[in-house]
């Protein structure tokens, strides 16, 4: 965008691939409205390659790929994130604003400014595409406008005259089907020729006072800020601090600016003038003169297809059924589809263990790659099939129509709590696992509903909870007594645990929504879009990147805490331990007999583990807690057991196994169910009671006991401060659940037996 | 606060939805009724958007903007939010902001939803 750039000689059937051209590559920014195809269009274009990272300060999604030009050689195209406008109120929505003008300190971005930009408008809704269109044009960077959905247009009746809007609106207009590829070679010759032109620095069109005079009084602000701008780009700004500022959530605007938005939004206020009706007015009126005569559209439009599928989609019964029937459809999915693909990563991972074990010499090295990376590899390898499933569904939701109709039905409910109806998918998928569900909370639109969600559905009863369940009420349950006589007391305790998550997650909702995310409930400003046949294409490529950057971004952090906690749980070594392993290990190798000789190593083995994990710093850490978990009705074992849980909920099970010396478990092994049952205090009294048991399971309820949610929502929200609060408030509410459960329990007289 | 100001030039102070409900409640004292008060299939043009301002923009922007006619196409199963037919696509907001829609005498009971825009989709064959 810099001046240079501007003026440089088209350059001429340069070979695409030379080398020294990097430096100077052009950047062509792919801009839309949201359902216009944008994504499809540039998959269409660079072949679904490319590569996605993050727009700076922001967890938005930049995807960016090279394409090959006739004329100007490689390019690169960068998506920039749906939107119906410039206009921004979160650091989210201001990515629009500086990615095509830069930010007002324009120093900061400006080798990275847009060359051109491929606007992409669903012809069937020109009027509204025009709205973006128009404040890129103001902005003098060359733009080729995109009329995607053609066929759905020319169907509708609806024709537009693209040569004459060309004409009125000076610049490449281009008709396409981006599913189809109707258009691309117009398009790709349309984009050559748009980088041959300059910005335009040219003056804009004059204003009408009494608008003229507030705009030009920002203007002036917005000069002695960014200097060096044309006109038009102070203009573009100008129009843009009076449309965002005031009531927003951007930071780091001057304040000075501010001061002169204020002031103008209120002289014209006294004086009767709502300035964002102005401006917004003035446009449209720019585009309706534009529209007069280059396009035309039969009064009324058929939509038989669309009526058909609301007729049942959105009746008040049926279209209920249908909604429980897809996410239940969507949930047995994330549970069970999943299933295969886990045991199958859970057997790799466990397999290369014991292989790794066999082949590498005995030593703290060896632990470290079986114990620390294989496991922490194995951790998060372990999320991709849930990851993969879920944005399989709801990619093909989302372009389908049906994502934006199931936030439409359930808004009600959600608002209830102080969450969007686009909440609910997440908060449903939390139920299988919160790592899939944090990562599907960028549906949602307002960052406070996003964190809101992210911050809940940890709460969801994930489905890594359940082998405690299933431990606990084994153990401390008889097998065959019911509740009322009717229920088995299994059930009947997943029901409640169940019901205790939901409860916990409106009631966090609710005092989230008045505390550390305090501010006005954002209204729902939904499209909803026409019914469309989703692409495979389009859901494979965004399902892979979801689940790459899980890998890249999430996945090292797993990787490393694992490895962190893995050391906590083996070091440091107790001298004296080790020696009597290794004496009890040469006295057993005495052993005449092989049968007994082997029983005797495997216990020695076990015992050994044992001793080593409660003399570890995790050990020694869970000893030192157990005052604070003795109100609960926990001993230090318990202790170990929930520290161990904190790399997967599940590994209580395991970790609980080496406690008591019994070494590797599942939730299903009579054994340790038999020995946690004979576990006792040391005054002889019994460690699972039934009370301790129920205890036990809404801790885990309510507690944040997973390292990967708090990884993957450190990723999500962009810093540690939210995965912080996640972790504290969810263990204050853990403690004091408990703690409520037990000594209430106990004064009701239920702690014995 | 400025932007308030702008706001509350046409609903009463109070943030209660049902105010700029009742007839004749607003500074001005003329007879008003909002987009909340449409029956399923009316049609009417807009008044004037007086939500809270970054929605009313965000409105605004999308084409909902005074002088454009509306039509209430549905309301959601359990009654809120409504869905609305603008010039040329469906857009949804809740009950709460459109009593916020200043109207003009609904125009028609018009049976026909004018210029939806919506299409059948290519896939009308599955």
């Amino acid at each position: 965008m810099s001046s240079a750039d501007a003026n440089r000689e088209p350059r001429k059937d340069r070979a695409p691939k030379s080398r020294g051209a990097e430096a100077e590559r052009r950047t062509v920014l792919v801009a839309g409205n949201p359902n216009s195809g944008k994504t499809t269009l540039f998959n269409l274009l660079t072949g679904a390659r490319g590569k996605v990272g993050n727009y700076p300060g922001v967890t938005v999604d930049r995807r960016s790929a090279s394409l090959h030009l006739l004329r100007h050689g490689v390019v690169d195209l960068v998506d920039l994130p749906g939107t119906y406008s410039l206009t921004a109120r979160s650091a989210e929505e201001k990515v629009a604003a500086d990615t095509i003008l830069g930010s007002l300190d324009r120093a900061e971005t400006s080798s990275t400014l847009p060359d051109a930009v491929v606007l992409v408008v669903d012809a069937t809704s020109l009027r509204r595409g025009l709205y973006f269109a128009t404040q890129i044009l103001d902005t003098g960077t060359p733009l080729v406008l995109c009329l995607n959905m053609m066929d759905e247009a020319r169907e509708a009746g609806i024709t537009i005259d693209a040569s004459a809007l060309a004409k009125r609106l000076s610049c490449e207009v281009v008709p396409i089907v981006a599913k189809t590829g109707e258009g691309k070679t117009a398009l790709l010759s349309a984009l050559d020729r748009a980088l041959d032109a300059k910005h335009d620095t040219s003056e804009p069109a004059p204003l009408e006072a009494p608008l003229a005079d507030d705009v030009e009084a920002v203007e002036r602000v917005v000069r002695e800020l960014s200097a060096g701008r044309s006109h038009r780009e102070l203009r573009t700004l100008a129009t843009w601090a009076l449309l965002s500022l005031g009531d927003d959530e951007i930071v780091g605007i001057p304040e000075r600016l501010r001061a002169i938005v204020t002031d103008r939004r209120a002289r014209a206020a006294e004086a009767g003038r709502d300035l964002d009706e102005a401006i917004v007015s003035h446009r449209y009126a720019r585009i309706d003169a534009l529209l007069e005569g280059s396009e035309s559209r039969p009064t009324a439009v058929r939509k038989r297809l669309r009526d058909k599928f609301d007729a049942v989609l959105m009746h008040p019964v049926l279209g209920f059924v249908v909604f429980a029937l897809v996410m239940a459809g969507v949930f047995e999915a994330l549970f069970s589809w999943s299933e295969p693909a886990v045991s199958l990563i859970e057997g790799l991972v466990s397999s290369t263990k014991t292989w790794l074990t066999s082949a590498m010499p005995e030593g703290a090295f060896r632990d470290l790659c079986v114990d620390g990376v294989v496991a922490g590899v194995g951790n998060v390898l372990v999320f991709i099939p849930q990851i993969a499933l879920l944005f399989v569904f709801i990619t093909f939701l989302e372009d389908s129509g049906y994502l934006a109709r199931v936030a439409f039905v359930i808004d009600r409910v959600m608002g209830g709590v102080g969450l969007n109806g686009r909440a609910f998918v997440p908060m449903l998928s939390g139920f299988a696992c919160a790592i899939p569900a944090v990562m599907a909370t960028r549906t949602i639109e307002s960052r406070r509903d996003r964190l809101l969600t992210m911050m809940v559905i940890p709460l969801s009863s994930c489905s890594a909870r359940l082998p405690v369940y299933v431990l606990i009420t084994a153990t401390v349950f008889s097998p065959g007594s019911k509740v009322f006589g009717v229920f088995s007391t299994g059930a009947v305790v997943l029901f409640s645990m169940y019901s205790l998550s939901i409860v916990a997650a409106i009631g966090a909702a609710y005092v989230l929504r008045r505390t550390a995310l305090r501010g006005p409930k954002p209204a729902l400003v939904l499209e909803l879009p026409p019914y469309r046949m989703p692409q495979i294409r389009n859901i494979l490529v965004s399902t892979w990147q979801r689940v790459r950057r899980f890998v890249v971004d999430a996945g090292t952090v797993i990787l490393a805490l694992t490895v962190v906690l893995w050391g906590l749980l083996s070091y440091p070594k107790d001298a004296a331990v080790e020696s009597d392993y290794v004496h009890a290990r040469d006295r057993a190798a005495l052993i005449a007999n092989a049968d007994e000789r082997a029983d005797e190593l495997s216990k020695i083995e076990r015992e050994h583990a044992g001793a080593r994990l409660r003399h570890s710093a995790g050990g020694r850490l869970g000893a030192a807690i157990e005052p604070a978990l003795e109100p609960l009705g926990f001993d230090w074992r318990i202790g170990i057991g929930i520290l161990g849980a904190f790399a997967a909920r599940e590994v209580f099970v395991s970790t609980l196994g080496v406690v008591f010396n019994i070494g590797e478990v599942d939730e299903k092994a009579e054994t340790l169910r038999q020995v946690l049952r004979e576990a006792t205090r040391p005054d002889g009294s019994k460690l699972f009671t039934p009370l301790v048991g129920v205890a036990l399971m809404v801790f885990f309820v309510l507690a944040c006991q997973c390292m990967s949610t708090i990884a993957v929502v450190r990723r999500e929200s962009g810093s540690w401060k939210w995965p912080g609060l996640l972790f504290v408030y969810m263990t204050v509410l853990a403690y004091g659940g408990t703690l409520l459960v037990y000594q209430l329990g106990r004064a009701l007289g239920w702690g014995a037996s | 606060m400025a932007p308030q100001a702008v706001a509350s030039q046409t609903v009463a102070p109070s943030t209660k939805p049902i105010a700029a409900r009742a007839q004749g409640s607003s500074s001005t004292g003329e007879t008003r009724r909002s987009l909340g008060d449409l029956s399923v299939g009316e049609t009417a043009i807009v008044r004037h958007v007086g939500c809270a301002r970054p929605t009313a923009v965000r409105l605004m922007e999308m084409g909902l903007l005074p002088g454009t006619r509306v039509t209430l196409v549905r309301l959601a199963p359990l009654g809120d939010p409504l869905e609305l037919a603008i010039g040329g696509y469906a857009l949804s907001i809740r009950r709460a902001e459109a009593l916020l829609v200043g109207i003009d005498e609904a125009v028609t009971n018009a049976e026909v939803v004018e210029n939806v825009g919506d299409v059948e989709p290519q896939a009308e064959a599955t």
